[in-house]
């Protein structure tokens, strides 16, 4: 081997990848080549210092305990693996949603009458379509992600 | 005689996998306990901030609950498991860097300073020597080779910022948590040869980082 290898073989040397008869004609060249022999040297070294530095990693706040806790009530809150809510539950859901959303603005808007505010005139219709709409984006306003809601969890029950 | 437990602890992760998708909660829990410490030890390592690594870690470990009945038996579920690790650590890396616009180049991590002081009112990692487990690397008590280790780890985490995520991964993965080169290439999805040369030069590129510290 005249040429310089591509230097990614010497890690591969290095870690033993290599078929035996590559790893021969690599260890010849580099016998002859002070380049190779550099990045070698180079290599062992840094490897050095990582293997030194290796081992357990920091724990979490609050230990693996914790994390497992918060993991685990994040996970009742998500319906269960494989299983989907049907598309008649989604359904009955947002029409009661919708039903109730109806009948509170109704109630305010007949205390709103009994103060002499001026009503807003809406049909039916674009009353519906109007809560509607008002519930999809409440919905979408939601503040917490999931790491917010890990965080509640984490510190337990108010104990107020 | 053999207790439940021991029983229990002998399962399969595969076989944990099937009963986590027909609804059973302890087996989430047992697949989770397996798991826990290396996936948030490899967000940790490759994201250098624990409230990020917390959420990776738990992310994924939700991702075995969502996604149980889709994964194929035929694999192992370790490699399967490593790489939800994997590629949602490594997305929210791209994401942060795009975000940022500095991840090459040495840039100075996000939210620990140069010296690992937190800028998010948390401790700096590493630094709280009750945070290290009792492992057997870490039982002896001598303080200097324990400040020692800790000046190791924070002057390699400082060099592991200038790799790409991939390489970066690759050298956690290989370096710091001990996988095989051809378990990294299951978890990545990618040739060994592309593992190789990551890792070779990732090194490299440590090298230079640490050179002061090594010369």
């Amino acid at each position: 081997m005249k040429t310089c290898p591509n230097s990614a073989r010497l890690t591969a040397l290095r870690e033993g990848w290599l078929q035996p008869e590559e790893a021969d004609a690599l260890r010849e060249h580099i016998r002859g080549c002070p380049a190779c022999q550099q990045t070698e040297a180079d290599l062992d070294e840094v490897a050095g210092v990582l293997a030194r530095a290796a081992g357990p990693a920091e724990a979490p706040p609050g230990g693996y305990e914790a994390l497992l806790r918060s993991t685990l009530a994040l996970r009742d809150l998500i319906p269960a693996a494989g299983r989907k809510v049907s598309w008649w539950l989604q359904r009955a859901a947002a029409v009661a949603a919708v039903v109730a959303l109806v009948a509170s603005a109704v109630l305010l808007s007949d205390m709103g009458n009994g103060g002499g505010a001026p009503a807003v005139e809406l049909s039916e219709n674009e009353l519906i379509e109007f809560l509607m709409q008002e519930h999809a984006q409440a919905a979408e306003q939601i503040p917490f992600g999931e790491g917010d809601y890990a965080a509640i969890l984490a510190q337990g029950p108010s104990r107020r | 005689m053999r207790t439940g437990d021991e029983n229990r602890s002998e399962v399969s992760d595969e076989v944990l996998t099937v009963r986590i998708a027909r609804g059973d909660r302890e087996a989430f829990e047992e697949l989770a306990r397996r798991y826990l410490q290396k996936s948030y030890s490899i967000a940790l390592r490759m994201t250098r901030n624990r409230e990020d690594a917390w959420d990776l870690a738990q992310d994924a470990l939700l991702e075995i609950h969502r996604s149980a009945s889709s994964f194929d038996r035929r694999y192992s579920f370790s490699s399967w498991f490593y790489r939800i690790v994997v590629n949602k650590t490594l997305n929210f890396l791209k994401r942060e860097k795009l975000r940022s616009g500095a991840f090459a180049g040495g840039m100075e991590d996000k939210f620990l300073g140069s010296r690992g002081v937190s800028t998010r009112g948390e401790q700096p990692v590493g630094e709280n020597e009750d945070d290290y487990p009792t492992g057997t690397l870490l039982e002896h008590t001598d303080p200097e080779r324990e400040y020692e280790r800790t000046e190791l780890r924070q002057q390699i985490r400082d060099a592991l910022d200038t790799l790409s995520p991939e390489q970066r991964a690759v050298v956690v993965l290989f370096d710091l948590e001990g996988f095989s080169h051809r378990e990294i290439a299951r978890i990545m999805d990618c040739p060994e040869g592309t593992v190789m040369s990551r890792l070779h030069y990732g090194r490299l590129k440590l090298r230079e980082q640490l050179e002061r510290m090594l010369r």
